[in-house]
């Protein structure tokens, strides 16, 4: 058996995958960010937006500039549930 | 605070006076709360900046956030909360401008510039840390001879220098497009070609993600 490789070598498989998985119908950045806010309600609302959002689950997957915009948008979202003053 | 509808948020922002104030500033003050929150906690780059500076961080974002959700008002769809889709403007402001800071002085011109190394998605693969059976190292030698074949000979230098920046380096795209004069949305296509014609460059000499996966992950 094999070590594990290192993590440049894992690096590598993840570019070749990310290179022999292109598809046809992908889309780009522009059309994730315009679809963002909704999937990410989908999630927080317990739904899987991935099931409805194929394509912004794919490019999330493979474009990082997008996936940290994603993450922004939750951990904003989070931070005005959990801080919100109280009604008074 | 009683939540306005989309209705009222669209109504009041665009209306005058102090009920457009007061809007301005409710949103203000959630988009500030929100960021100062991400910048916190979610950004370990930051983490030797004060709470002071974070928040001074938060209210510059938040504002630069406002200004492009007036501008957009009339592009919002409906499709979620106001808030939420202003909150995702927001978190575009205060990535790029980070992005924008970090990489003030990067440049591209190392990876066409003559005598200079250029990072290499094979040279990944070759790390004294691993260790292969002695009857791979020879098949990982050929295989990656290959892939270096093909991105030598499928891509076009602008391709390649894309892919080079934003997969070997990781350069964030914006960064990367803004360098090759072009937007992130044109830059992407452009990888998506790269992909696509180094993908079918590869299977045409016999060479598969699953045999390529096979022969450099762990047993």
């Amino acid at each position: 058996m094999n070590e594990p490789s290192s993590k440049n070598t894992q690096r590598f498989t993840a570019i070749m995958k990310v290179i022999f998985q292109v598809s046809m119908d992908e889309i780009a950045c522009g059309d994730c960010f315009d679809a963002l806010d909704r999937y990410v309600e989908m999630l927080r609302d317990g739904k899987d937006p991935g099931e409805v959002l194929p394509h912004v689950k794919a490019h999330l997957g493979i474009c990082s500039g997008c996936d940290e915009e994603f993450r922004a948008l939750i951990a904003i979202l989070e931070a005005m549930d959990v801080t919100q003053p109280p009604d008074g | 605070m009683p939540e306005r509808t989309n209705e009222q948020w669209l109504a009041d922002l665009r209306s005058e006076g102090s009920t457009r104030a007061e809007a301005l500033s409710d949103l203000r003050e959630r988009l500030e709360r929100g960021l100062f929150y991400y910048l916190s906690h979610d950004r370990s780059d930051l983490s030797d900046r004060s709470s002071e500076e974070i928040q001074q961080m938060a209210q510059d974002f938040a504002q630069d956030a406002l200004l492009k959700v007036i501008d957009n008002l009339d592009t919002f769809r409906g499709e979620s909360m106001f808030v939420t889709w202003a909150s995702k403007i927001a978190a575009r402001v205060a990535i790029s401008e980070l992005r924008r800071a970090r990489y003030r002085d990067y440049s591209l011109d190392y990876l066409t510039a003559e005598g200079e190394v250029m990072p290499s998605i094979t040279s990944l693969a070759i790390s004294p840390e691993d260790s292969p059976q002695p009857e791979d190292v020879t098949e990982r030698a050929d295989v990656l001879s290959q892939i270096d074949d093909a991105l030598e000979h499928a891509l076009t230098d602008r391709q390649r220098s894309a892919l080079m920046a934003v997969a070997v380096e990781g350069i964030p795209i914006e960064e990367v497009a803004e360098r090759m004069n072009t937007n992130r949305n044109a830059l992407y296509k452009l990888l998506h070609d790269a992909r696509m014609k180094l993908k079918h460059y590869m299977e045409d000499q016999g060479l598969t993600l699953d045999y390529i996966i096979d022969l450099f992950e762990s047993g």
